[in-house]
């Protein structure tokens, strides 16, 4: 599947209006949006050329104020799976809000997976969808489901493999194309080992994984050795890594199956800032990642620094057209708050 | 048995309705049970039921239980015809 469609400069012709009139939206919706915006420079009167030009706000932000623009009552809160609570984003969604999140995650999987929904292998407790459905751990295994049939938790509740259920699995749908999806540490750490254990073929397989990488990269285990190991050990050659963030519901920008990098979605860009100057990072330099995506409606996460250190490794020259980004890690002062971090220390520890 | 028949006991079963919400007041979003959790259980739930495959924009599509009928009937499930 031809993921990313549009050259970067195409994206951004399409984007930039896009997000100047989602900007206008979230500045009449949220005061507290409105007057951060006037405060930084970026009047009504103003008018922009390029994305990079943009206001962005800290994620952090969202952790610290609850900025909501809408005034329906919202459905659900969604949290950043952090275990103390104290260093979570909750993000409120409205019906609507929540329901474009679900149309445009779905949108982008069925880009790069298509139309038909394949048998789906789940590397988790099911209670990660019955119980965990306010965090963006339950909402993300929820949001694949859409594109699965005949789901299947490959772990139990103590999150240790279900042998019998990942055979059965394996056996029932033998020679035809099914999705694997869990958090990367999850996937590594047990299902990885149990699949090189019994020899299984994965060849017909698509792997979907998301999550940091902190737990792993602590193991030595980098993104080459992730998908060496199953490539080699299993026949699995459709891998593909994920990236995003409760504060941009819906939004994922995703790794090509050679592994070239991560790209974005039709209604989402990257800009790798220099956290020196602000300015955009060159090519094959370590910055800070901005995220920007048209889907927010309910709170003004349009544009986002995040706090997550990237580097773009290139510009229409990759597997797909667009732009094509790694994720290195955390900023050094950042809380680790996402998934797999939050899974790894809960499970190691 | 009629398609609207089965395809209530599919949504009777799977949203654990009790029967007195009428056919026509059944909503994605609105009736209790019919959330984002609830439309994937339901979808499957179809295909188990009337053995047809459901691709993930088709499943986008059903948020009333009429939309259901319609795929379904556009899908080729028809109102089985009692044997003589």
């Amino acid at each position: 599947m031809n993921f990313a469609r549009r050259t970067a400069q195409a994206s951004s012709d399409l984007l930039l209006p896009q997000l100047t009139a989602l900007m206008a939206y979230h500045r009449q919706a949220c005061p507290a949006y409105a007057r951060v915006l006037e405060a930084t420079g970026h009047p009504r009167t103003r008018r922009y050329q390029q994305l990079a030009e943009l206001p962005w706000l800290p994620v952090r932000l969202f952790k610290e104020h609850a900025l909501v623009s809408t005034a329906a009552d919202p459905v659900t809160t969604l949290t950043s799976s952090g275990t103390t609570g104290a260093g979570a984003s909750r993000i409120a969604l409205d019906r609507e809000a929540a329901e474009r999140q679900r149309h445009m995650l779905i949108a982008t999987l069925v880009n790069l997976v298509g139309p038909q929904r394949l048998p789906l292998l789940i590397i988790d407790a099911p209670s990660a969808v019955r119980q965990q459905r306010a965090t963006i751990r339950g909402a993300t295994v929820l949001g694949v489901m859409n594109i699965g049939r005949d789901p299947v938790f490959a772990l139990d509740e103590d999150l240790e493999v279900n042998a019998v259920a990942i055979d059965h699995f394996l056996q029932r749908h033998a020679g035809s194309d099914f999705l694997i999806f869990g958090f990367t540490f999850l996937v590594w750490s047990r299902f990885y080992s149990y699949v090189r254990s019994r020899a299984a073929d994965l060849s017909h397989a698509v792997l979907l994984h998301t999550g940091g990488w902190k737990k792993l990269a602590d193991q030595a285990v980098t993104a080459e050795v992730f998908r060496g190991g199953f490539r080699e050990h299993t026949g699995l050659t459709r891998c593909h890594n994920f990236y995003g963030m409760v504060e941009q519901g819906g939004t994922i920008h995703v790794e090509s199956a050679s592994g070239d990098g991560l790209y974005c979605p039709d209604h989402a860009d990257v800009i790798i800032r220099d956290p020196l100057t602000w300015q955009e990072a060159a090519i094959g330099t370590l910055g800070v990642i901005e995220v920007l995506s048209t889907t927010p409606r309910a709170h003004p996460g349009h544009i986002l620094l995040t706090e997550d250190l990237g580097m773009l490794l290139g510009v229409d020259d990759g597997e797909w057209p667009g732009k094509r980004f790694a994720v290195a890690g955390r900023l050094p002062k950042a809380e680790p708050r996402g998934c797999s971090d939050t899974l790894a220390q809960g499970v190691v520890s | 048995m009629s398609l609207a028949i089965r395809l209530r006991n599919v949504f009777n079963t799977v949203l654990e309705l009790d029967g007195k919400t009428t056919d026509a007041d059944l909503r994605y979003q609105e009736t209790p049970g019919w959330d984002s959790l609830g439309a994937v259980l339901l979808i499957s739930a179809m295909e188990d039921e009337f053995h047809v495959q459901i691709g993930t924009n088709q499943a986008l599509q059903i948020d009333t239980f009429d939309a259901a009928v319609k795929l379904l009937r556009g899908l080729g499930v028809q109102d089985q015809t009692p044997c003589p």
